[in-house]
C-alpha cells in the first residue's frame, strides 16, 4: 500500500505539465480566400478558395470551382465572372483607368466582397546600362610560326549599373515596383525525351537600388523579384533609380543571341502595397516567440485575400555584350 | 495683489477658530514602538469630530474647548481610551496594545471604509499574507494584490498584476515612499518584497488623491517595518527554496531603533555538488560545467527620534537575480571556456525627516535613490595548439540597461479645522534612463587585433516634477468631499511636457453604516514601459516620453458604495469607467530582440512601437472581514478591457491580454487556537487573450505556387504556400484559470519564542493551467489523404506542489 501511494504522490507531482487542445473551428465558419489583381494589360480574373484549420497541413486548400461570382463597374452590375481552372474566375473586360471595380460572392449567406481600382500609369524615361570594363594588352605568341602579337584582355568591373528615371505625381502617396529579368532563347527536350524545341527561358536578374539594401523586397513570381519605392522622400519630384547589379548576371548572356534584359514598372495601390509590406513582415517573423503576430493585409469584406489594381510599364534592352 | 487678498481670506478663514484648541499626537504600537498608519482617532462624545493618522502614524484633531473622551483603535489592538478637559493644545503619544483576543474591537464610522472619502482603496493586513498558503512557501504580497477585486493577474504564478484594464508599468510601487521600477524575481514569479520586512500595504486603485501620481492605474505604497524601539525580537525561517531572517531592536530604546531583514534562495548551492561530481569525472579532455540561480534581498531601516517635533529615517533595499553558467573543455595545454552571466536588481534609499511645525501642521522631507540595472555578459576564450602554434582568441559581449532616479520631495500635512484637511507638497525627480547599451571586447593574441566598442542607444535625462494641493473637507456631517490639483511636467533636452490633473473625491453618508461615494482623476505618466513578454522579462525597458512618443495619459469615474454590516465584516461595491490615451504597443512583427521589421536601417526603439488608447469599465464586489478568529474577503469584479492602435489589426479594436472578463478571489483564514490557524485561497479568472491563428488561407502572391504545386488530382503540395489568419490581435481565450491553495500553521510557544511549521499546498486539486498554447511541428509536403495535424499545445508550469517551511519568531 506504501508503494501504491508513493507512486500515486510521485505520478501527481511529476505529472505532465502539457495538454493537446483541439481548436474546433466549425467548417461553416471558414473563410473565402478571393484574391486578384487589376492591370489594364489583362481581363480581369479572381481566384476564390476556402480556408483551412490552421491546424491542417497545405494539402487541405480546395479551390472553389462553382463559385457565383459577380462584377460591378462604378457601382453598376456587369456580368457574371466564368469560371475557369483551379478557382479562377474571369471576366470579358480589361479594367480601365478611373472606373471602380466590384466583386463578390457567397459564403453560407454572408456577401465576401470588395473593390479596386487601377491607378494611372507612370512612364519610366531613359532605360539604360553601363557596365564598365577594364583592358590590358597582352603579347601572345602563335606557336605553329613562333609569331608575336598583342590581344586586348578585357575585365569585367564587378558591379554594373542600369539607370533611369520617372516623375512622381505631388500631393499622394505613390507606391512603386521595380524589378528586372532575362528572357533568353533556349532549347527544350520534348515529352519524347529526343527532339529539341526551341523557346525561352525567363530568369530573374538580381539587383539593389541605389546601392542600398533598405528598399523592401517582394517576389511578384518565380521571375519577378525587386523592390518597392514609396514617394515618402521625393513627393512630385522626378526619380532618378540606379539599379547596382553584379556584372556576372550580364556576362553569363554572352553566348545567347537575342537575349534581352527587361524592366518592369508597377504602379501599385495602396492596398497592394499594405499586403506588400505586411507579407514581408510576417515572413521576416517566422516564428520568433518574442515578435507579436502579423496580420497579412486583407481588403475583402467577411472573407480574406486581396483584390487591388497595379497599373504597369515595360522596358526592355537586347543585351549586347559585344565588347569591340 | 490679488494672491495677497487671497492669503488673508485663507487667514480669516481659519482664524475664525480660535476657540478650539487641538489634540495631536502619534499612535504606536505599544509593544515595538513603530507608528500605526490608519489608525482612527476621534472624540466619541462627539463623532463629528474624528480623523485618521497618516504613514507616519501622526493625527491632529482640533476640537471645541470642553471634555473630550479621545478614542484610537486600529483592527488587533485594544481601543484606547482617554477622558479629559483639554486647555490648551496637547500633544498625545497613544500606544496601542496588541489585543490577544481580537474582535473586540469597537468599529465605528470613523476611519472605515464608510467614513473615509478615498474609494477604491484596500489595506491588506501583513498579518493576513503572512497566514495565506503559498507558492513554495514563500510570502509574496503582490500574489496577495492579484487576488483583491479590480486587480488581475498575469499568466500562471508569475506576480504581475493588471490593476481596472491597466498595463503593469502603470502601477505606482513605492517601498517607502520610493519607485520600485523591477518588482520581480525569478523572471516574476516571485515579488521582491520580503514579507518580514513589512508593515503596511495599501492599494489605491482609482479615485487617486493629489498626492499621488506619475502612473495610471494604481498606487501600491508598501511601507516597511519601523524596528523596535523596546527591545530586541527576530525571526527566522526556512522554507523550501529560501530562508529568510529578520532582526530589529533599539539602539537606544524609545529613541533609536533599527531593522534588518534578509532573504535568499539556495537551489544554487543545493545544486553545486551534484554539477562538481559530473564535471570532475570529465575533467581531462571533457567538459566541466557550473552554473545555477539565485536571488536575495535585504532591507535595512533605521529611525531616530530627535524629539517629539523631529524624526529621521534611512532605509534602504537591495535585491538582486544573477543567472550563471561556466563551460570548459580542457585538452593538454589547449582549453576553451565561455562564460554566460545574467543579473539584475534594485538599489532603493530613502532619508525622510518628519518635522512637526505645531499642532496642525506636520511635514515630511524625503530625498531618494533608486536604480535598476539589467546586465548580461556572454564571454568566450580559447586556446588552441597547431604544429606548434598557439592561437588565443577572447571575446566579451556585455549588455546593460537600466533606469536610475534621485529625487527629493516635501510634503506637508496640515489640518487647521476639524473640517479640512489639506495636504501639499513639491516634488522633483531626475531619471536617467539607460536604454541598452552593449560593449565588445574582442581581443587575439595571435594577431594582436584589438577591439573595443560601445554601442547602442545613448542614455537620457530628465527632470520629473510636480507640485499638488488637496483639501479633504466636511460639509455637515453627512458630506465629505476631497478635492486636489496636481501640475506635472517632464523636462527633456529637447521637449517639455506638462499637465494638470484634477482630482475629486466624494462621500456621502447615508448613515453610520452605509456611505455612497464618487470620484474622478485624471492621471499623467511620462514614463513608458517597453514589453511584449508575457513574464517579468529583466530586459523590458523604462523609457521616458519623447517627441514621437508623447505621455499616457488617463481619466477614471467611480461609484461606490460602502458598507458596515455585523461583526466587523465590511462591504463595498464599485462600478468604474477608465480611459488611456497615448498607449504604446510593439508593432505587429517587433520585439525587443527584432530590428525594425520595414526598415531594418533604424533600430531605434521609436520606431518599434506603436501609440494607442484603451479604455475599461466594470463593477467590484469586495466583502472583507479583518477581525476576528475568522477572516479574509471574497472578491468579485466583472471588467472589460480594449485596446486600439492604428494599425495593429488594421486598426480594429481588441480585447486587452488580461482582459479577464471574470475574476473571483476568495482569502479564508481560520485561527482554530493559538497553536492552529489555517489558510486557503481560491482564485477564478477567465482565460486571459492570447494571438492565435485559427485559420490559414491562400494569399494573392501564392496562388500560383500552390496550383504549380498540386498533381492531376489537386491534392499534392510541396511546401507552405498558406499565411496564418488571426483576424484580431487576442482572439484565442485561453482556458478558465483556477487555483485552490491550502496551508495551515503550527504554532508553539518555546523558551526561544514562537515557533511555527506552516504546510501549504499550492494548486491543491493539480488543475494544469495553461502558461501559454502553441503550435507545434511545421508542414512539409505530404499527402492530403494522411490525417496529419499540426497540434495545439498547452503549457502549464505548476502542478500540485506541497511546501513546508519552518520559522522561528524570537522575543
Amino acid at each position: 500500500m506504501k508503494k501504491i501511494t508513493l507512486f500515486i504522490i510521485i505520478a501527481t507531482l511529476f505529472s505532465s505539465c502539457v495538454q493537446i487542445l483541439d481548436i474546433n473551428l466549425p467548417a461553416e465558419d471558414r473563410l473565402i480566400s478571393l484574391n486578384g489583381i487589376l492591370n489594364p494589360d489583362s481581363l480581369i480574373k479572381i481566384n476564390l478558395s476556402r480556408s483551412i484549420n490552421s491546424q491542417d497541413g497545405d494539402a487541405y486548400v480546395k479551390f472553389i470551382e462553382n463559385g457565383d461570382v459577380s462584377l460591378y463597374v462604378d457601382g453598376e452590375f456587369y456580368e457574371k465572372m466564368q469560371h475557369d481552372t483551379f478557382g479562377y474566375y474571369k471576366a470579358s473586360i480589361m479594367p480601365e483607368i478611373g472606373k471602380i471595380y466590384r466583386v463578390e460572392t457567397d459564403n453560407g449567406g454572408k456577401i465576401v466582397s470588395s473593390q479596386a481600382s487601377v491607378p494611372p500609369k507612370v512612364n519610366l524615361n531613359d532605360f539604360k546600362i553601363e557596365i564598365n570594363y577594364d583592358s590590358t594588352i597582352e603579347t601572345w605568341t602563335n606557336y605553329e610560326t613562333g609569331e608575336e602579337y598583342d590581344t586586348v584582355i578585357y575585365t569585367l568591373d564587378e558591379t554594373g549599373h542600369a539607370y533611369t528615371s520617372f516623375n512622381d505625381a505631388a500631393d499622394q502617396k505613390n507606391y512603386y515596383f521595380i524589378a528586372m529579368y532575362v528572357k533568353k532563347p533556349d532549347l527544350f527536350w520534348d515529352d519524347y525525351g529526343n527532339v529539341y524545341i526551341r523557346g525561352y527561358l525567363y530568369e530573374p536578374f538580381y539587383f539593389n537600388v541605389n546601392g542600398d539594401q533598405n528598399y523592401m523586397s517582394y517576389q511578384m513570381d518565380n521571375t519577378i523579384q525587386g523592390y518597392v519605392i514609396d514617394d515618402q522622400l521625393f513627393d512630385g519630384q522626378q526619380k532618378i533609380l540606379k539599379l547596382d547589379f553584379d556584372s556576372w548576371q550580364l556576362d553569363q548572356y554572352t553566348g545567347y543571341i537575342d537575349a534581352v534584359l527587361y524592366l518592369k514598372f508597377y504602379i501599385l495601390s495602396e492596398d497592394m502595397y499594405k499586403f506588400i509590406e505586411s507579407y514581408n513582415r510576417y515572413q521576416d517573423v517566422g516564428s520568433n516567440p518574442f515578435a507579436e503576430p502579423v496580420n497579412v493585409f486583407s481588403n475583402i469584406t467577411n472573407g480574406v485575400g486581396l483584390f487591388a489594381g497595379i497599373n504597369v510599364f515595360t522596358d526592355s534592352l537586347v543585351i549586347n555584350m559585344s565588347r569591340k | 495683489m490679488k494672491q495677497i487678498y487671497t492669503l488673508l481670506l485663507v487667514f480669516l478663514y481659519f482664524s475664525g477658530f480660535s476657540q478650539n484648541i487641538t489634540i495631536s499626537g502619534y499612535v504606536e504600537n505599544s509593544e515595538t514602538g513603530e507608528p500605526i498608519i490608519n489608525a482612527i482617532v476621534y472624540d466619541s462624545l462627539n463623532l463629528s469630530y474624528g480623523t485618521v493618522t497618516n504613514s507616519y502614524g501622526f493625527f491632529s484633531l482640533t476640537l471645541p474647548r470642553q471634555t473630550v473622551k479621545i478614542m484610537a483603535n486600529y483592527s488587533g489592538f485594544s481601543p484606547y481610551k482617554l477622558n479629559f478637559l483639554p486647555t490648551k493644545d496637547t500633544l498625545l503619544k497613544i500606544e496601542l496594545i496588541p489585543d490577544i483576543q481580537i474582535g473586540q474591537v469597537v468599529v465605528t464610522a470613523n476611519g472605515t471604509k464608510v467614513e473615509n472619502t478615498q474609494m477604491s482603496q484596500i489595506d491588506v493586513p501583513v498579518a493576513t499574507v503572512k497566514k495565506m498558503p503559498v507558492l513554495f512557501g514563500e510570502v509574496d504580497v503582490l500574489k496577495t494584490i492579484q487576488l483583491l477585486p479590480g486587480v488581475q493577474s498575469g499568466t500562471e504564478g508569475t506576480s504581475g498584476i493588471y490593476v481596472r484594464g491597466g498595463g503593469p508599468d502603470q502601477n505606482l510601487i513605492l517601498l517607502d515612499g520610493v519607485p520600485v521600477y523591477n518588482v520581480n524575481h525569478l523572471f516574476g514569479f516571485f515579488s521582491v518584497f520580503n514579507g518580514y520586512a513589512i508593515n503596511d500595504i495599501s492599494l489605491i486603485k482609482g479615485g487617486f488623491p493629489a498626492r499621488y501620481g506619475g502612473r495610471l492605474s494604481s498606487v501600491l505604497d508598501i511601507r516597511m517595518k519601523e524596528g523596535n524601539m523596546k527591545k530586541f525580537s527576530g525571526e527566522v525561517s526556512i522554507g523550501a527554496i529560501a530562508s529568510k531572517s529578520t532582526i530589529e531592536g533599539p539602539i537606544q530604546k524609545d529613541k533609536t531603533s533599527f531593522i534588518i531583514s534578509g532573504r535568499r534562495t539556495y537551489l544554487d548551492i543545493i545544486t553545486a555538488p551534484f554539477m562538481k561530481i559530473a564535471s570532475t569525472a570529465a575533467t581531462i579532455g571533457g567538459t566541466t560545467f557550473s552554473g545555477g540561480y539565485f536571488f536575495y534581498d535585504l532591507n535595512a531601516k533605521i529611525n531616530h527620534k530627535f524629539s517629539e517635533n523631529d524624526r529621521v529615517y534611512l532605509s534602504f533595499y537591495l535585491g538582486k537575480d544573477k543567472a550563471y553558467t561556466n563551460v570548459s573543455n580542457l585538452w593538454d595545454n589547449d582549453y576553451s571556456k565561455s562564460k554566460f552571466d545574467l543579473h539584475w536588481g534594485n538599489i532603493t534609499t530613502a532619508f525622510r525627516w518628519n518635522h512637526l511645525f505645531g499642532p496642525k501642521l506636520f511635514a515630511n522631507t524625503t530625498i531618494t535613490y533608486s536604480n535598476y540595472l539589467f546586465s548580461t555578459t556572454a564571454e568566450n576564450e580559447y586556446r588552441f595548439t597547431w604544429l606548434g602554434n598557439a592561437t588565443k582568441e577572447l571575446w566579451r559581449v556585455n549588455y546593460i540597461s537600466g533606469i536610475e532616479d534621485i529625487a527629493g520631495k516635501i510634503d506637508f500635512d496640515y489640518m487647521p479645522t476639524n473640517t479640512h484637511r489639506i495636504k501639499f507638497g513639491l516634488t522633483a525627480i531626475l531619471h536617467n534612463f539607460k536604454p541598452g547599451v552593449s560593449v565588445l571586447n574582442y581581443d587575439s593574441y595571435e594577431t594582436g587585433v584589438r577591439i573595443d566598442s560601445t554601442y547602442g542607444n545613448e542614455n537620457i535625462q530628465g527632470i520629473e516634477y510636480g507640485g499638488y494641493v488637496e483639501d479633504e473637507f466636511r460639509i455637515g456631517r453627512f458630506l465629505k468631499i476631497n478635492a486636489g490639483l496636481r501640475t506635472t511636467g517632464l523636462q527633456l533636452t529637447d521637449t517639455m511636457f506638462y499637465s494638470i490633473e484634477p482630482r475629486i473625491s466624494v462621500r456621502a453618508l447615508v448613515n453610520d453604516n452605509f456611505s455612497i461615494k464618487a470620484s474622478y482623476a485624471q492621471m499623467t505618466q511620462y514614463l513608458h514601459f517597453l514589453t511584449n513578454s508575457t513574464i517579468g522579462l529583466p530586459t523590458d525597458l523604462w523609457l521616458p516620453a519623447t517627441k514621437a512618443i508623447p505621455p499616457e495619459h488617463s481619466w477614471q469615474a467611480a461609484l461606490g458604495t460602502a458598507f458596515n454590516l455585523n461583526k466587523g465584516w465590511e462591504l463595498s461595491i464599485e462600478v468604474f469607467y477608465k480611459e488611456m490615451k497615448g498607449l504604446i504597443e510593439y508593432k505587429e512583427g517587433e520585439s525587443f530582440f527584432t530590428s525594425s521589421a520595414t526598415d531594418s536601417s533604424n533600430t531605434s526603439w521609436e520606431n518599434k512601437v506603436e501609440i494607442g488608447k484603451g479604455w475599461s469599465y466594470g463593477g467590484e464586489i469586495f466583502l472583507q472581514k479583518k477581525i476576528g478568529k475568522f477572516s479574509g474577503w471574497i472578491g468579485y469584479t466583472l471588467s472589460y478591457s480594449n485596446r486600439q492602435f492604428p494599425t495593429i489589426a488594421f486598426g480594429k479594436i481588441f480585447p486587452y491580454r488580461y482582459d479577464r472578463r471574470h475574476d473571483i478571489g476568495i482569502v479564508l483564514i481560520y485561527k482554530l487556537s493559538d497553536k492552529i490557524d489555517f489558510g486557503a485561497t481560491w482564485v477564478y479568472g477567465t482565460g486571459i487573450a492570447v494571438t492565435l491563428a485559427q485559420q490559414r488561407f491562400l494569399p494573392i502572391n501564392m496562388v500560383e505556387a500552390r496550383i504549380n504545386s498540386m498533381d492531376d488530382n489537386h491534392y499534392y503540395s510541396y511546401g507552405t504556400t498558406t499565411v496564418e489568419y488571426y483576424g484580431n490581435r487576442n482572439n484565442f481565450r485561453l482556458p478558465a484559470y483556477h487555483r485552490l491553495d491550502l496551508g495551515v500553521n503550527f504554532n508553539k510557544k518555546n523558551k526561544l519564542g514562537i515557533r511555527t511549521w506552516s504546510i501549504s499546498v499550492y494548486n491543491a486539486y493539480n488543475r494544469m493551467n495553461a502558461f501559454y498554447v502553441d503550435f507545434n511541428g511545421n508542414f512539409l509536403g505530404i499527402d492530403a489523404n494522411t490525417t496529419y495535424k499540426r497540434e495545439l499545445f498547452k503549457y502549464s508550469l505548476f502542478p500540485l506542489i506541497p511546501s513546508v517551511s519552518y520559522s522561528l519568531k524570537f522575543k
